[in-house]
């Protein structure tokens, strides 16, 4: 098929008043909000634990059991989501859930893996990754229920596909992670394709998902990219 | 079967046809007729078969998944369909649930109310092919397709000799190749030159007139029936006439409105038999159906329609 001479628009055979109710409808038949509201409070929870810098289990637990939660994440949105919601609507959508499957499996196994990677070079990623964290859990949610999206409609990190993928690459540049290169291309690929059904569907939040993804990619870099004058600040191994 | 006996066949097929409808002569051939306020029809070529000039698509518009209030607005809009005297229905299971929604939808009495079934084939492996329609039929809640349609030319040869197969057993009427947004139109040509196919569906509307050069002369000249997709450009066109007063001509041809005019134009082609556009709402519906009830545009009449639209 000459795939190249189609756009997004030939590819999103759905309106968007269809795909908020499909929204709708999975986030409140579908178990969507059940499942991201235990997923953002055990976030949260286990992210203060982290930054907190304590020795107890728990916090030294906390990047792996932060990896394994979202990689639990990303097998239900494969499974309830896409193939379970979506499939009725978009013949891909079951390639989508393969992919978000695979990360979930990715994750699993980083989680499985330690020692950790050792602390980046440069600090300002985890910044970075901080405020892709902090857009993921309520940034997006806020900005779409003040742009006039329906609460029914809203997606949440642990359940939706795009606040999910945002908080994973916020993760990713926070926490210490083997893997990496591995975790990173299906939540940038889906931020892209978040870019485009948004804007096929005329959401106003359209370039979120793009911005976040460029912003990860570059705190990616920068992470593995060291300092110039070689001093090597903030090289501590990590602690957690 | 050689290439020569299907021309010839298609010959006596396509000459049948028209002398059936009383059609034989060049250009009158695709004119078309209606009864006292009924809607416009024009005949299949290769049967004299008449079909309402304006039939109905669900891409997008049916595709709407198990949602209760939007199947309930579905069923309405088909009833508007069938009340105006509609009858091609065109659908694809690339459209996601829009063929499950139609099975879900049609009135039980659809096919005494003059529904002409047409959906595609969209698998790029031959052998699927006959499955996936078996799929689409169970779907539709029918016992037999009116046409099956190859979509976007996907294993055009694969899929062609499976549907000429069920034509020759009687378990489908026609046979038909889409295309759209001007894609693949020399391929397209070829097909239509050398295969016995009886439709073909390829974008045709105000602006997007590329099919006039060739494919629409040519399907005339080898009596093969024409579908316009896209006939609203995915509603830009009615968008960009959107408040904008119909000129004077539009009393001419029977049309109150810009989507009304937008479609008589289509359908006022000679070679095109449908144009199929697709709406979720039932005014909508009754506004598309209410087009070319009136007397059809002439060469120039349809040149000042796309001139005055180009200058809105
Ligand atoms: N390759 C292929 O085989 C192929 C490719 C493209 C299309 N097709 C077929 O062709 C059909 C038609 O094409 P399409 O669906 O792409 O687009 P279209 O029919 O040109 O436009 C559909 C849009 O027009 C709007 N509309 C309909 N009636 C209107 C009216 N009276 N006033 C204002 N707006 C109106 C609809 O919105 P509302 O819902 O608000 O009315 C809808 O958004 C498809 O549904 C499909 O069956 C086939």
């Amino acid at each position: 098929m000459d795939w190249f001479s189609y756009g997004p628009a030939d590819l999103v055979p759905f309106s968007s008043e269809t795909w908020l109710g499909l929204f709708g409808r999975y986030n409140q038949e579908g178990l969507g909000w059940v499942v991201a509201g235990p997923a953002t409070v055990l976030v949260l929870g286990l992210l203060v634990r982290f930054a907190g810098g304590r020795t107890d289990w728990l916090s030294r637990a906390s990047p792996r059991l932060l990896l394994a939660l979202s990689g639990c994440c990303w097998l239900w949105i494969a499974w309830a989501f896409f193939h379970q919601a979506v499939s009725t609507l978009l013949w891909a959508a079951d390639w989508l859930a393969w992919g978000f499957a695979a990360q979930g499996l990715v994750l699993l196994t980083a989680a499985s893996l330690l020692p950790p990677a050792r602390d980046p070079a440069n600090r300002w990623p985890r910044v970075v990754g901080w405020g892709l964290i902090v857009v993921a859990l309520i940034g997006a949610p806020l900005l779409a229920w003040s742009t006039g999206q329906p609460p029914q409609g809203i997606g949440w990190f642990g359940s939706g596909p795009t606040p999910t993928a945002v908080g994973t690459l916020g993760l990713l540049l926070v926490l210490p992670v083997r893997l990496g290169w591995l975790l990173l291309p299906v939540p940038l690929i889906w931020c892209l394709l978040a870019g485009m059904l948004g804007q096929v569907l005329h959401d106003p939040l359209w370039p979120l998902p793009l911005m976040c993804a460029l912003v990860a990619l570059l705190g990616w870099f920068g992470m593995h990219t060291r300092p110039s004058n070689n001093t090597n600040h903030g090289c501590a191994p990590s602690g957690h | 079967m050689s290439r020569f006996d299907h021309n010839r066949r298609r010959f006596l097929r396509v000459s049948g046809g028209l002398i059936a409808a009383g059609l034989a002569a060049p250009i009158t051939g695709a004119r078309g007729d209606r009864r006292v306020g009924g809607p416009l029809t024009k005949p299949i070529p290769s049967s004299g078969q008449r079909l309402p000039a304006i039939g109905m698509g669900t891409w997008i518009t049916f595709n709407i998944g198990e949602d209760p209030d939007a199947i309930a607005v579905r069923r309405q809009v088909l009833d508007a369909f069938f009340a105006a005297g509609g009858g091609m229905i065109d659908s694809s299971p690339m459209y996601g649930s829009a063929e499950a929604v139609l099975g879900r939808t049609l009135p039980a009495d659809a096919l005494q109310r003059g529904l002409f079934s047409a959906t595609k084939v969209w698998t790029g492996d031959g052998d699927a092919g006959p499955a996936e329609i078996d799929a689409s039929r169970a779907l539709w809640r029918l016992p037999r397709f009116d046409l099956l349609q190859i979509h976007n030319l996907l294993a055009w040869e694969a899929h062609l000799d499976t549907l000429m197969d069920m034509r020759a057993q009687g378990s489908l009427r026609y046979i038909g190749v889409t295309t759209s947004h001007g894609r693949r139109h020399r391929e397209l040509e070829r097909i239509m030159a050398d295969r016995p196919i009886d439709f073909v569906q390829l974008t045709y509307n105000v602006v997007d007139r590329e099919a006039e050069d060739r494919l629409l002369p040519l399907a005339h000249e080898r009596g093969i029936a024409v579908i316009a997709n896209r006939p609203f450009r995915r509603g830009a066109l009615p968008q960009r006439a959107a408040g904008r007063p119909l000129p004077g001509w539009g009393r001419e041809i029977g049309c109150d409105t810009w989507p009304q005019a937008l479609l008589t134009f289509i359908v006022s082609h000679p070679a095109v038999t449908c144009a199929i556009p697709a709406t979720s709402r039932v005014d909508h519906m009754r506004e598309n159906m209410a087009a070319a009830r009136g007397p059809l545009p002439d060469a120039a009449l349809r040149e000042r329609i796309a001139a005055d639209f180009a200058a809105l």
